[in-house]
């Protein structure tokens, strides 16, 4: 059975917006069809499942009348994601009623799959060839380690110090969004987005990568509907097997060598044979964004006197905590980390929020500390957003002053036209007076004109 | 006849009114950008020192803090 259990909605959403002619493509691929069949709702799942061995049109009031009265919007929300991902069409004659049919394509794709089951086009390779299999653990180690190389190329991309060997295609998705280069003298640095995604859970952060990747895969003339099929059907292998690399088109072969250096796969080769292995964080790939990985170990500890203990001996964690925190003592499997005013005002500077801050240092808390409610203390959380809104406390608005109205209801009658528009800042009914907000001064002036006539 | 003054409309608390008051009254009188004192937490100011106020309360913030060397 395979680890899949919900696509991301973001995958969906990218399946979605595919023009007609990719879609058919993409629903080629039975995988993708199971694939799309589970991230949707139970009840689309039920209507897509009905409909899987009727060939004729059925008309929309039979599918009002599979449903409870008091299901209505959930149906209507069923019927538009279906119609959004093109697996059913509607047919609106003028005499009759709308009716609905289903995606040919779909429809034969996924018969298949009921019938004879998920076969991956490609079979693990024999353990005579593939002698030495790593393990499981080590192939999660692996994962790690390149992610967190690729996470610290990001952060010391000015001294570039790790040969640059990710791809071209990569490093475009980082320049993207991530860093940003002056001039092309200068080292890029890092942009405020770059700061937040380095808070980020690692599921996140793949999938903005992967979502990046994708974006800028039309640019590069890769295919976006080959590219998402094999995602895809990348997430249906089992991790830890090998698959060997002849079975992959040329096109599938350049994307392998992409997700190697992310950590998605651990290519190898043997004597006439080279294979890749799919790690943990390929199969994760279909897991569901709303699932928090809590399955990583935490390693901060948080005290009441505003210091930090990481006990991780990584450079990324201790990268991340000295864009926070000040190190005040660094050992080989401990750091020791002081949370103060002047390295918050810095990171507040580069972007970063209070929230992320916070909600970083309680999802990556130690084992310890985890049980504890709450597990970051509250004096510090509640300091570090104080220490935010104090950065803030003046609130500047571009408005206008309006003075010198001749009558009570004159004024009365700006006000609420203010009002209406959302645009009122402050009045003073004493002295007549006005501010209001400068994107309403035109139609103010309009609006006044039209009173004094 | 209805007048309209064109500026900037500043909410904060205030203490930090106070202080603007206080920068307003301290410069000369072609450089005061005060136009209207709303109330004790409103102030309208004309458009441009929008970055001069910021940076004013920052080097007052930061004359009251201490870092340890």
């Amino acid at each position: 059975m395979p680890q899949v259990k919900i696509v991301a909605k973001n995958f969906m959403d990218m399946v979605a917006s595919l023009p007609a002619r990719k879609l058919e493509k993409l629903y080629d691929n039975s995988f993708i069809c199971e694939a799309i069949l589970r991230s949707m709702t139970p009840l689309a799942k039920k209507y897509v499942i009905q409909l899987l061995y009727i060939e004729e049109p059925v008309t929309a009031k039979w599918f009002e009348e599979w449903v409870l009265p008091d299901g209505a919007s959930k149906h209507k929300i069923a019927i538009d994601r279906l119609l959004q991902l093109r697996i059913l069409a509607e047919n609106v004659e003028r005499k009759k009623e709308a009716t609905f049919i289903m995606n040919k394509t779909f429809q034969r794709n996924l018969q298949k799959h009921v019938v004879h089951g998920g076969i991956l086009p490609r079979e693990p390779m024999p353990l005579n060839i593939t002698v030495r299999l790593p393990s499981l653990e080590d192939l999660n180690a692996y994962a790690a380690q390149q992610w967190e190389s690729f996470l610290l190329h990001l952060i010391n991309s000015s001294e570039a110090e790790k040969s640059t060997n990710l791809s071209s295609s990569i490093m475009k998705v980082f320049q993207r969004g991530l860093l940003s280069q002056k001039d092309d003298k200068e080292p890029p640095v890092l942009t405020e987005r770059g700061f937040q995604f380095l808070l980020m859970d690692t599921n996140a952060q793949l999938w903005y990568i992967i979502r990046g990747y994708i974006n800028n895969s039309e640019d590069r003339g890769v295919d976006t509907a080959d590219l998402l099929s094999f995602l895809l059907e990348l997430s249906f292998h089992v991790t830890g097997k090998a698959y060997n690399l002849n079975t992959l088109s040329d096109l599938q072969q350049i994307i392998i060598k992409d997700l190697a250096d992310l950590g998605l796969v651990l290519l190898q080769q043997g004597r006439k044979e080279s294979w890749f292995i799919p790690t943990k964080l390929a199969t994760n790939l279909s897991v569901s964004l709303a699932e928090t990985s809590s399955r990583k170990q935490g390693f901060v500890v948080v005290e009441t006197n505003f210091r930090l203990y990481a006990y991780s001996s990584s450079k990324l964690h201790s990268e991340i905590l000295r864009l926070f925190s000040r190190i005040e003592y660094q050992l080989p499997n401990l750091t020791v980390a002081a949370i103060i005013k002047e390295s918050l005002y810095k990171a507040f500077q580069n972007g970063i929020t209070a929230e992320q801050i916070i909600s970083f240092l309680q999802q990556n808390a130690h084992p310890l500390v985890a049980d504890k409610i709450p597990s970051v203390p509250e004096n510090v959380t509640d300091q570090i957003r104080l220490w935010e809104s104090d950065l803030n406390r003046v609130e500047m608005t571009p408005a206008h002053i309006y003075d010198g109205f001749p009558s009570t209801e004159v004024f009365e009658a700006a006000c609420d036209f203010a009002r209406e528009h959302g645009c009122l800042l402050w009045e003073n009914s004493k002295k007549m007076r006005l501010v209001v907000k400068a994107e309403l001064f035109a139609q103010m002036r309009d609006y006044l004109h039209k009173q004094k006539q | 006849m209805v007048s309209a003054i064109k500026g900037m409309y500043i909410s904060c608390d205030i203490p930090m009114a106070q202080y603007i008051i206080h920068m307003n009254n301290s410069l000369p009188q072609s450089q005061r950008f005060i136009i209207h004192v709303l109330d004790n937490t409103h102030l309208f100011v004309r458009s441009d020192v929008g970055g001069m106020i910021k940076s004013a309360i920052q080097t007052f913030r930061e004359q009251n803090t201490y870092e340890k060397p």
